[in-house]
């Protein structure tokens, strides 16, 4: 909201220069976000939060400005002696809709002589960024800001069948505003009415219809309170956002619905002239002012910081409240524009904001000592990270809603994704239930600025419906494409095993105990260079080459290779406190074995063989080489396996290591009709 | 004489200075200083010598020899160096770099804050992003009328089945769920931290995003007063932003806690004086917090009399973007490899 130093200037008396007042209001808790010096005066915009409706006006800010610095409040009369009746002119008002219009008043004002306003009330509106239309709409206005109470003034010859309807407006019906556009308008909406058609939506803006113009005569000034959450709708769904819907949403104070027409009523004879009639006023608000119990001393407590029963006395007397009761103990009445005050803790920030949270102390209470100072969980994922970037991986942190478009992309059914129910646009229209489309989406932003090599990784929930229950479980994606190795040295092109390789090294690193990757189906990797990965019989994940097809969908043009992790199931098998292995005493000895066997073998199958032969003194068995060359028959495959012997309590002798390593030889010959080469 | 002892240094320098090795240096040495070089030919020349011409050239010749030895030596090393360069690296080529990783800036800043608070003895949680209405919300006393209640604010989700105003499902719109999560499980005292994705429906640009972090914190003990919000909070700043950083506390609004307050620190970037960055204001905003409302107490079923605590909350982006100058939200979400290098 925007207000000026010399308007707020005519409320209170205000020694302070403009910057001053600034850092005072702001410190006090109504912000002012910028100041424009002008010539003669300066303009503040001041950000008021949502519980201080009150000081959506000047007197409001006036009263806090009277607050802080101790000077007093100055009010404009409101008060009108002698209110006159025009017999001529004669009214109904009629409220149906009750409960969204809980008080509503209309006051007639006739021969009123429209035309421009003053040079100071054109001034003081343009000051606040508007734009002066003639005496009486300037007036509604001016008092819009000086009150807080947003008012309207209807041509009263064009009111139909002299009668104010306030109700729902009725299927069908439309309005045309007074910026000249058709609102269709919705029975949810409330509006004013004549006999026969909308001539106002309610607290938003005025109808054309009844517009106040140069041939004006006679006026129906109309103030009122609506219900803050209806104006609030019918504001969005008009998209109207006016001065005086602004207001009404934040709710506007009940007992000032009177007091601000007669303000208005008053400058309206001053500067237009005309003849007052009575104020018809429906009232169905019953107003019991709030009473709280205010403790000195427990406040100060609170606060770490005495302020003394004079000091609160004071500060709740300055915000224009009524204290009673004596010692420690007040009693506080709150007025009707304070309605945000309901609680005793309520009372204490005013104390506070008042007294300046500045001369508060700074204290450090006693901290309690927590021995987990990180859940198990957090610790996993910092570890991940770790581990990640210590390969190569750059994190990455992509949306969890995506459009159904790009989820389309990785697998052609939608069953058991969550879905948003008001979603922005497209781009967020379900709830992630993989974090791949997301990466792939990501490698093609980059591969699209010519960076082509990249490792990712995105740690983060994946959602989905589980019998209907929502459940988001934390789940790790890596992607890695282009070259694994790019120097001058040499280049070489990633493939399954540096994917493989980082979630070993990741698994290790974790503690996790014989993963295993296993032969299954992944519909969007490639068949012949995927697998997936298990913990005992348990699926934890999947690793693999994109098809074709999918890499295809996405745009892209190179080979990605990626996996998918369950991290709750990694982290229930994550051992992180591991034990110390005492260093082997007796040397070991390596020997050799290479073979040529049937294709389809795996390569793993042979490793658990060699460890469960029995044979106790083996303590490494790895494959060091595979290949397919000229010698080796089609349907066969040539490995080569280096196990490592080494006894704890002796040095073995090669008689022993030969003894043991012909076993291995005879187990893989008979198990895997194994040929040695 | 004198002249034959001058050519004979001219041509040795002339012939030092073309040899291409050692060996090449060690003919020209040989030639000069060897047992019956040009020069030990004049030494040994000397005892046929007058004594006035003796005093005359026996100087010279001495010096010559010195001279000599001493190019020579100059030389050999020079041909050495020479040398080890042709056969050795062009250490000018790129280093073998291993490959390491980052990451993310926004995570980057989360840890460093949670290394703060774990130092003043507060404790990481995590809590989750589906929510109801009832977290998000209701429990936080933030009645039904609140503007921020709105479909326009938060995203709610399709549920299985029709559910009552009030029990709907949602993503959570800000961290301060996490209070209410670990309050209704856990009793006071209470030093926790927890922080993660939230929700909103923004629009897309350089300072908004329907997703991003926050981080929420709150302290609860017997006693717990204002005062420590201030001091425990000036103690996170000054480690984050430097212990020369400025602070104020605005009274500010949240319906979860009473009394509100919005922090600000001396704009990192001007220090105070006033920048494109703070808005000319010399201030940055980067903390909400406040006394916990007794209302979130009452819904927790903790007796407000018995126990007092602070909560606070801060935007992960707003800092990050502070932290390094980044003028764009964007950024964090695009994930450009050269974005992420330089983190």
């Amino acid at each position: 909201m925007q207000i000026t130093y010399k308007w707020l200037k005519e409320y209170v008396d205000i020694k302070a220069p403009p910057e001053e007042l600034a850092h005072l209001l702001t410190m006090a808790g109504s912000e002012i976000k910028s100041i424009d010096k002008k010539k003669e005066d300066c303009i503040f915009e001041v950000e008021i939060t949502p519980n201080r409706s009150d000081c959506l006006s000047m007197i409001g800010l006036a009263r806090e400005v009277a607050a802080i610095t101790g000077e007093d409040l100055k009010l404009p009369k409101t008060t009108i002696i002698g209110e006159t009746v025009d017999k001529g002119l004669p009214i109904a008002i009629e409220v149906q809709a009750k409960e969204l219009c809980p008080r509503y008043s209309g006051r007639i004002i006739s021969n009123v002589a429209v035309g421009n306003s003053p040079a100071w009330l054109e001034e003081r509106l343009k000051s606040v960024g508007l734009r002066p239309v003639n005496n009486i709409v300037d007036i509604t206005n001016f008092c819009l800001f000086e009150t807080g109470q947003p008012m309207h003034a209807f041509d009263y010859d064009k009111i139909e069948g002299r009668k104010i309807v306030v109700r729902n407006a009725k299927k069908g019906e439309n309005i045309i505003t007074i910026d000249g556009v058709k609102r269709e308008l919705s029975p949810d909406m409330l509006i004013i009415a004549d006999e026969k058609r909308p001539i106002a939506v309610a607290g938003v803006m005025g109808g054309l219809n009844t517009e106040v113009t140069g041939s004006t005569k006679n006026i129906l000034l109309e103030s009122a309170y609506f219900d803050p959450i209806s104006v609030r709708l019918t504001s969005r769904k008009l998209g109207i956002s006016s001065e005086s819907s602004y207001r009404f949403e934040r709710g506007v104070d009940t007992g000032s619905v009177v007091s601000a027409s007669n303000r208005a009523t008053l400058l309206i004879n001053e500067l237009a002239g005309g003849k007052e009639g009575i104020l018809i006023d429906k009232n169905d608000i019953k107003y019991k002012p709030t009473k709280i119990s205010y403790d000195v001393k427990y406040a100060s407590k609170l606060l770490g910081c005495e302020i003394s029963n004079a000091e609160s006395n004071a500060i709740f007397k300055s915000l224009g409240f009524e204290t009673r009761g004596s010692g420690n103990k007040l009693k506080i009445e709150i007025p009707s524009f304070r309605r945000d005050l309901k609680y005793e803790v309520d009372l204490i920030e005013e104390a506070a904001r008042i007294y300046g949270y500045e001369k508060v102390p700074s204290t450090i209470p006693e901290m309690v000592s927590q021995i987990s100072r990180k859940t198990q969980a957090r610790t996993i994922q910092d570890i991940t990270r770790e581990l990640l970037t210590a390969s190569g991986l750059y994190e990455i942190i992509t949306y969890s809603l995506i459009s159904r478009n790009l989820l389309s992309k990785l697998r052609p059914d939608n069953v058991n994704v969550i879905s948003v129910a008001n979603p922005l646009s497209a781009e967020q229209e379900v709830m992630r239930p993989s974090i791949v489309p997301g990466m792939l989406n990501t490698v093609l932003w980059n591969i699209n600025r010519k960076i082509n090599s990249l490792k990712f990784f995105e740690l983060g929930n994946i959602y989905g419906k589980e019998k209907e229950v929502f459940k988001e479980s934390l789940n790790l994606t890596i992607a890695m494409t282009g070259n694994a190795e790019e120097n001058w040295r040499q280049k070489r092109k990633l493939d399954f095993f540096d994917l493989k390789g980082v979630i070993e090294m990741f698994l290790q690193g974790l503690g996790v105990e014989n993963p295993g990757f296993c032969k299954g189906d992944v519909p969007y990797l490639s068949k012949g260079e995927s697998a997936v990965l298990k913990i005992g019989d348990k699926t934890i994940g999947s690793a693999g080459k994109l098809e074709k097809e999918i890499l295809a969908k996405f745009g892209l043009k190179q080979d990605v290779y990626i996996a998918e992790l369950n991290m709750e199931e990694i982290a229930s098998a994550a051992r992180l406190g591991k034990a110390f292995q005492p260093l082997p005493r007796f040397p070991f000895v390596i020997r050799d074995v290479s073979i040529v066997l049937d294709k389809n073998v795996l390569s793993s199958e042979i490793i658990s063989a060699i460890r469960n032969s029995g044979v106790q003194s083996i303590i490494k068995a790895e494959i060091f080489d595979e290949y397919n060359g000229e010698q080796i028959p089609k349907d066969k495959k040539g490995l080569s396996i280096s196990i490592v012997y080494q006894d704890k309590n002796k040095t073995l002798t090669d008689q022993e290591v030969d003894q043991l390593h012909s076993k291995i030889r005879e187990l893989l010959a008979q198990k895997f009709s194994a040929q040695f080469r | 004489m004198e002249d034959k002892i001058k050519n004979i240094e001219n041509e040795m320098l002339k012939e030092v200075e073309s040899a291409k090795n050692r060996d090449g240096l060690e003919q020209v040495r040989i030639k000069y200083l060897g047992r019956k070089g040009l020069i030990s030919e004049i030494l040994s020349s000397l005892g046929g010598m007058s004594v006035e011409e003796k005093r005359k050239v026996g100087p010279l010749a001495n010096s010559l020899k010195i001279n000599a030895t001493a190019v020579f030596q100059e030389k050999a090393r020079r041909l050495e160096k020479e040398k080890t360069k042709e056969e050795g690296i062009d250490f000018t080529l790129p280093g073998a770099r291993p490959e390491i990783g980052r990451i993310h800036p926004l995570i980057k800043t989360i840890n460093e804050i949670n290394e703060i608070f774990i130092g003043l003895g507060f404790r990481i949680v995590e809590s989750p992003e589906i929510e109801t209405e009832f977290y998000n919300f209701k429990a936080l006393n933030i009645p039904l009328d609140h503007p921020s209640r709105d479909v326009f604010d938060t995203f709610y989700l399709d549920s299985p089945e029709k559910t009552r105003p009030g029990s709907r499902r949602l993503l959570r719109s800000h961290t301060s769920t996490a209070q209410i999560r670990i309050m209704e499980k856990e009793k006071p005292p209470l030093q926790v931290l927890s922080s993660g994705r939230v929700f909103r429906p923004d629009a897309v640009d350089a300072s908004h995003s329907f997703m991003f972090h926050q981080m929420e914190g709150f302290m609860i003990n017997k006693n717990i007063r204002f005062s420590d919000l201030k001091g425990v909070l000036t103690q996170f700043s000054r480690e984050m932003f430097g212990p020369e950083t400025k602070m104020r506390f605005r009274p500010h609004f949240f319906p979860f806690t009473e009394p509100s307050v919005e922090i600000d620190i001396s704009c990192i970037i001007c220090g105070g004086k006033g920048c494109r960055v703070c808005g000319n204001k010399g201030w940055l905003e980067i903390l909400g917090a406040g006394m916990i409302n007794p209302k979130v107490y009452e819904t927790v079923g903790y007796d407000p009399k018995a126990w007092s605590g602070f909560a606070f909350g801060m935007g992960i982006e707003r800092i990050t973007m502070l932290k390094y100058g980044i003028d764009d939200i964007r950024l964090f979400f695009e994930n450009d490899l050269r974005f992420l290098r330089q983190f």
